[in-house]
């Protein structure tokens, strides 16, 4: 899961909310005024006045027409804005006779479709500027209605929810930027840190496998410097060292592929490696399972399998064991079994390794699983459980 | 009904979103004591109408503490109490004016409403702003109804009922609109972007980076390893010491994977970490994140001393505490500074708490670690 959301798609996000919102605040006006309009039509029995309901329709049709403004939305916008106008004239017209004579340009049957054109001014932020909408649609709701109600012999009256709904989205759109500077400051960070969480398990597990390398590599070539008498070293023991310290240097990217190379890559060649180490493995089950596996994942299991061989020659006081393999659908399973001394994992030394790195660490770096009993007397059995490609 | 808020998937606009907050119930407030003035000669019990005010201004009190970043995320009781203290206000100022009430669009009530209303849309889900504003206007519409009487307009009793109803129908209908299209967006986002990448580029900015990033068994590899035995492949005539220094390379070599071994990410972040039931392997992608960016923040607040920070994890049962404290200087104040972390944290963690005590700023996060929850 992200932590936060980048501050590049939050003001278009939120510009887009805003619109859906108006759209839907002037849509309410809208059918608001039409109800109250068709109960009072309705409880005085006329129907003189029934082209404030086109007028009404025609407002919520230019509504619409911002809302949906698709490829030409420039042209969407202007024929929105020249049918409000119209609408809002012939509602103006037609109203103002059937009100009382001391009513104003500010009567709320009037404030309602005055507001619904000015927050439908606010949809076009979507597109333009918000603040540039408002304004605009300001002007076509107030000045047809404030010349309309003078010349009709009715007072002009400052319509304050119109104006209060217009002073609300200026600062509202105008705000939103400032306050969005200010408290998303610290996104940017936190992305980072987020990022580098991720570098920094990528690089956990980079070094994990440097770990097993090393485990499996330099420590070797260590020790045999470390237990050969002075003199001249070995050609062979000098030739691998110098193998060892190229597969180390090598990027990590290619740390599998040189392994492979080295080892074989697969549980063939990690037998091969335990047998001539004088260790008598025996192979059964589903050996052509193994050719199934992705090269990373075969390296995988062929290292884990040399070093589960390695441990039983090394410390099972034993000279054979058995290798089984099983396989399903998704996954193939590598059973080394031997019949030595066994151990209790809980007890071995911590500075032992072997199992934790170059086993279940390299198991688990390919999304597989390890399982190990053991008991002193009773030999060993490990399950290496890896999934298919 | 999807009971997400867009407070809950993206809280640092949860922070953006709270200027507006307390800058709707200055205004609904003014707005409604202008019109209780202008209309005072409908009014006739005023110790009501004050009594409505300050119902009014109660409800302003608890939306503005309940949208605090220390707070996080608005909970459905403070939606409710603010809903039903306004309702209040409402249910006031009609009984202040009942009798002699002739104008309906001067009542403040469902103005002040209106303007509460539309900014529950940045912290609640869409499907419950509007019923709530359904309900409400149901409320107003009823009362305008009943004072129908008294109203001096010639027009059915209905009518007035719609009229003082609209204008929290339509701020309820805007402000779940604005909810659902915010949640909607955010979801969007997070199912096709769940690793975004970061806004600034991480090169010439190490506040976060870990003071120990590589493992010191690799630097000990590359400075002391690789050297010795390059040494030994130009010249493979080894004398005794050569031998007695292979051990010795050897044994250091093993002990310090060993130590990586045993080292969590949180000890090559922080240097003083007290974490001895290894806690911060169970910590998740998001808590880790989080953490990491927490101490950043601290690096880079000058008022902090960074170098003395100290973090300690302890876990007990099925919860699990990561506390963070550094040394705080005497004239220095965290909280602006930590408003959007302790917002973020409090999305992340099941509480994040924070305090300034002794010059000490400790910030306590709690937490499920990963092998004793399901999916959170």
């Amino acid at each position: 899961m992200s932590l936060v959301f980048p501050n590049a798609l939050a003001a278009k996000t939120t510009n887009l909310a805003l619109a859906r919102g108006s759209f839907w605040f002037g849509t309410v006006c809208l059918a608001a005024v039409f109800v109250s309009l068709a109960l009072i039509q309705a409880d005085r029995g006329t129907a003189r006045a029934w082209l404030v309901f086109v007028a009404i329709a025609m407002i919520a049709v230019s509504g619409i027409l911002v809302a949906v403004a698709g490829e030409h939305r420039a042209w969407l916008v202007i024929a929105a804005a020249g049918i409000a106008l119209v609408a809002i004239t012939v509602y103006a017209s037609v109203l103002l006779p059937n009100l009382r004579s001391f009513d104003s340009s500010d009567s709320i049957l009037l404030s309602l479709p005055k507001v619904a054109i000015v927050v439908f001014g606010a949809v076009v932020g979507r597109y333009y500027s918000g603040l540039v909408g408002v304004a605009f649609a300001l002007a076509i709701a107030e000045l047809p209605v404030a010349y309309l109600s003078i010349a009709s012999g009715h007072a002009y009256g400052v319509d304050v929810p119109v104006l209060a709904c217009a002073a609300l989205l200026f600062l509202i759109i105008g705000l939103l930027r400032v306050s969005r500077k200010r408290t998303r400051a610290s996104e940017p960070l936190i992305a980072l840190a987020e990022q580098q969480d991720r570098d920094a398990t990528e690089l956990a597990r980079a070094e994990h496998l440097s770990s097993a390398l090393v485990h499996d590599t330099i420590l070797n070539e260590l020790a045999v410097v470390a237990t050969v008498a002075p003199g001249t070293l070995p050609d062979r023991a000098r030739a691998q060292i110098a193998r060892s310290l190229a597969m180390r240097r090598v990027d990590d990217e290619h740390v599998g592929e040189v392994a492979a190379d080295v080892l074989g890559g697969d549980v063939a060649a990690a037998v091969e490696e335990a047998r001539a180490l004088g260790l008598d493995v025996s192979v059964a089950g589903e050996v052509a399972a193994v050719e199934s596996l992705d090269a990373r994942t075969s390296v995988a299991l062929g290292l884990a399998v040399l070093q589960c061989l390695t441990n039983v020659a090394a410390h099972a006081r034993t000279d054979s064991a058995e290798l089984t393999i099983v396989s399903t659908d998704d996954a193939v399973c590598v059973m080394v079994v031997d019949f030595g001394v066994g151990f209790v994992e809980a007890e071995l030394h911590s500075d032992r390794l072997g199992l934790r790195h170059s086993v279940r660490g390299r198991i688990a770096d390919v999304g597989g699983s390890v399982q190990v009993w053991s008991a002193p007397g009773a030999g060993t059995a490990v399950s290496l459980m890896v999934p298919r490609s | 009904m999807r009971n997400d808020t867009a407070q809950q998937l993206d809280p640092l606009g949860g922070l953006t979103a709270r200027p507006f907050v307390i800058g709707a119930v200055a205004v609904s407030l003014l707005v409604s004591v202008s019109m209780s003035i202008t209309s005072a000669s409908q009014v006739s019990t005023p110790l009501l109408e004050i009594a409505g005010l300050l119902a009014l201004a109660a409800a302003g009190v608890c939306f503005i503490r309940a949208s605090s970043p220390f707070r996080a995320p608005f909970p459905l009781r403070a939606h409710a109490t603010v809903c039903l203290l306004a309702l209040l206000a409402i249910l006031l100022n009609s009984l202040a004016q009942w009798g002699s009430n002739e104008v309906v669009r001067d009542d403040w009530g469902a103005v002040a409403l209106a303007i509460l209303t539309l900014m529950f849309g940045s912290y609640r889900p869409g499907w419950e702003i509007m019923v709530c504003a359904v309900v409400c206007s149901a409320v107003i519409g009823g009362l305008a109804v009943a004072q129908a009487h008294t109203f001096v307009a010639d027009v059915p009793a209905p009518v007035f009922g719609i009229l003082a109803a609209v204008p929290v129908l339509a701020a309820g209908a805007a402000a779940s609109t604005f909810s659902r299209s915010l949640v909607g967006s955010l979801l969007e986002w997070r199912s096709a972007h769940g690793r975004p990448e970061a806004s600034v580029s991480g090169d010439g900015d190490d506040a976060g980076r870990p003071d120990a990033a590589r493992a010191s068994h690799l630097v000990h590899l590359s400075e002391q390893v690789f050297p010795f035995l390059e040494g030994v492949v130009r010249d493979p005539q080894l004398t005794a010491a050569d031998g007695d220094r292979a051990r010795v390379l050897a044994r250091e070599l093993r002990m310090l994977m060993v130590i990586d071994a045993e080292r969590s990410w949180l000890m090559r972040l922080v240097r003083d970490v007290r974490d001895p039931q290894h806690v911060a392997d169970s910590m998740g992608e998001a808590e880790r994140g989080y953490v990491r960016a927490m101490v950043g923040h601290m690096r880079r607040d000058d008022g902090l001393t960074d170098e003395r920070m100290r973090l300690t994890l302890h876990a007990e049962g099925s919860h699990a505490t990561c506390t963070l404290s550094v040394p705080c200087a005497p004239e220095h104040n965290p909280r602006v500074q930590l408003a959007p972390y302790i917002a973020v944290g409090r999305s992340i963690f099941d509480s994040v708490d924070w305090r300034v005590e002794r010059g000490m700023l400790t910030l306590r996060l709690t937490f499920q670690p990963n092998e004793t929850r399901g999916n959170k």
